[in-house]
């Protein structure tokens, strides 16, 4: 399913998708690892 | 009075995030991508999202957590005469309340109708027809829909009951109402893409036009879009943040808070825009006049499009319409009690009044106000009140505040102060988009509103109408924040 989406999709745009995922979900991940165990 | 705080770090993260999500991540950023050049758009979105939507997250959290107060005492402490500001952005975020409490009754009942799939063949006529029973005189307010106006009782009773004890029980109730709307997000983004056509819809939304970048109104629209969907300028952030304990980041916890909202906002473009290719493939036209068509977009993709496509998912459209009006009335709910707690906290601060009279008191008024938006032709007046706060009133707020911060209190101590709190440290480029690049954008995005304004009504509705529920509220909200800040509270006494 995914697969067929992605062949029907053009390179610039897989490309684009990716890039914000890692920056917004990447951006998340690495927020909450700085973030300090301790409370508000 | 005790001072409130969150039961944890999680809890304020949760409910900033809460407020921040809205009905607008789902309806309206896919929308705005799609028309502002697809894949495209997202480059200046995240611009858009690191150069001013971040900036402003800290500032609100920043002053809010510095002043251990609500908006307006905020404001105050910032120098002389600043507490109307306060006053103003608050005095926004209830306008917007009084008509979100009647889209929360309209997803109230629209949850209902889930169940036997109501509105059949004919989303639209159901819709308008039907449902709204919507009048074309402007001057219909006085036949009053029974459902909706049940439904906003139903919306304004869960939204006090939320807010019940403050940052106590807010605290407690985003545990559900967030992760739940992220939940059925996830199923319709699944069920979005693996429908036949989706990807047609997928390659609009992502395949991007580079000539886009080119044109000043995309990276308007990017900027406006941020800005509008992160809920800063209403004081909530400000509000929200001044339960924060004393020893508190603030930098990251803004990070977590946009990042996470404007993930939110690509997620739901999977669903919207796989959707919506189906609804194409299935009807046998082409994507572009699906995505061109009002029903891509706010309230004709919620109670319109959508409905129609739940309907032809067979023995699984019950459960699909049901989780959809789930989730719309879960994101809808935390933005529509964080802004009432922002009116709240600004009273309690300022008057030291009781927490359950000040709720109730909101409570009522934001009902009655919001009575002419359950008539024939309320749906009008809630367009014109929408418009009208979002492109005057938010920006407004935001640009103030810019200046405020900028020019009078400083940049620099604030971010000595938010630095000396927090995980990590923001540079000197937070003071240059606090005083340069936020504050022209958004009085860009003023003056070519007024401009547009100016030549033609919003929406071509008659100019008497468009002025008594946009002009007139633009204009009143500064005079009655200067008359609250006039008046004599608790710490003026």
């Amino acid at each position: 399913m995914l697969t067929s989406i992605l062949l029907k999709l053009p390179a610039s745009a897989i490309a684009l998708g990716i890039v914000t995922g890692v920056i917004l979900y990447g951006g998340i991940v690495v927020c909450l690892v700085i973030a300090k165990k301790r409370e508000p | 009075m005790e001072k409130e705080y969150w039961p944890s770090r999680v809890s304020f993260i949760f409910a900033a995030i809460g407020s921040a999500i809205g009905l607008g991540n789902v309806w309206r950023f896919p929308y705005i991508c799609y028309k502002y050049g697809g894949g495209a758009f997202l480059i200046p979105f995240l611009v858009a999202l690191f150069t001013a939507g971040i900036p402003l997250m800290i500032l609100e959290m920043g002053i809010g957590h510095k002043m251990s107060a609500s908006a307006p005492t905020a404001f105050a402490g910032t120098g002389r005469r600043k507490e109307w500001l306060g006053w103003l952005a608050v005095g926004v975020g209830f306008m917007i309340v009084t008509y979100y409490g009647v889209i929360m009754s309209w997803c109230v009942n629209y949850l209902g109708f889930s169940f036997n799939l109501s509105w059949g063949t004919d989303a639209q006529g159901f819709f308008h027809n039907e449902f709204l029973n919507r009048s074309t005189n402007f001057k219909d307010v006085f036949c009053i829909s029974p459902k909706i106006l049940l439904g906003l009782a139903i919306s304004w009773t869960l939204i006090i009951l939320c807010i019940w004890k403050g940052a106590k029980t807010v605290g407690k109730v985003v545990y559900l109402t967030v992760p739940l709307p992220w939940i059925c997000l996830v199923i319709f983004v699944i069920r979005g893409v693996s429908l036949p056509g989706a990807e047609a819809g997928i390659a609009y939304y992502l395949t991007p036009n580079f000539e886009a970048l080119k044109d000043s109104a995309v990276w308007l629209a990017a900027y406006t879009q941020v800005f509008f969907s992160l809920s800063v300028g209403f004081g909530v952030m400000i509000a929200y943040a001044s339960f924060l304990p004393r020893r508190s980041d603030i930098v990251n916890n803004a990070f977590i808070v946009s990042l996470a909202n404007c993930g939110t906002s690509f997620l739901g473009g999977f669903a919207v825009f796989g959707t919506l290719g189906y609804y194409a493939n299935q009807t046998g036209v082409e994507v572009t006049e699906v995505l061109g068509s009002a029903q891509a977009v706010g309230f004709g993709l919620a109670f319109i499009a959508y409905p129609s496509i739940i309907g032809t998912l067979g023995k699984a459209a019950v459960f699909f319409g049901v989780v959809f009006f789930i989730m719309l009335l879960t994101l809808a709910i935390d933005s529509a009690f964080s802004l009432v707690e922002a009116v709240a906290a600004g009273f309690m601060d300022k008057y030291n009044a009781n927490r359950l009279k000040v709720n109730f008191s909101v409570g009522i008024v934001g009902f009655i106000l919001a009575i002419i938006f359950t008539t024939r032709a309320g749906y009008y007046w809630l367009d014109i009140v929408d418009h009208f706060m979002n492109s005057f009133g938010l920006a407004i707020v935001g640009l103030l505040e810019c200046i405020v911060i900028g020019y009078f209190y400083g940049t620099k101590v604030l971010r000595d102060y938010v630095n000396s709190k927090s995980e990590f440290a923001i540079g000197r480029w937070w003071d240059v988009m606090i005083m340069f690049v936020t504050p022209i954008v958004l009085a860009i995005s003023v003056a070519l509103e007024i401009k547009e304004r100016i030549f033609a009504s919003y929406e071509g509705y008659p100019r008497w109408a468009e002025f008594t529920a946009g002009w007139a509220i633009v204009i009143a909200l500064p005079v009655i924040a200067i008359l609250l800040m006039r008046s004599k509270g608790r710490s003026t006494a």
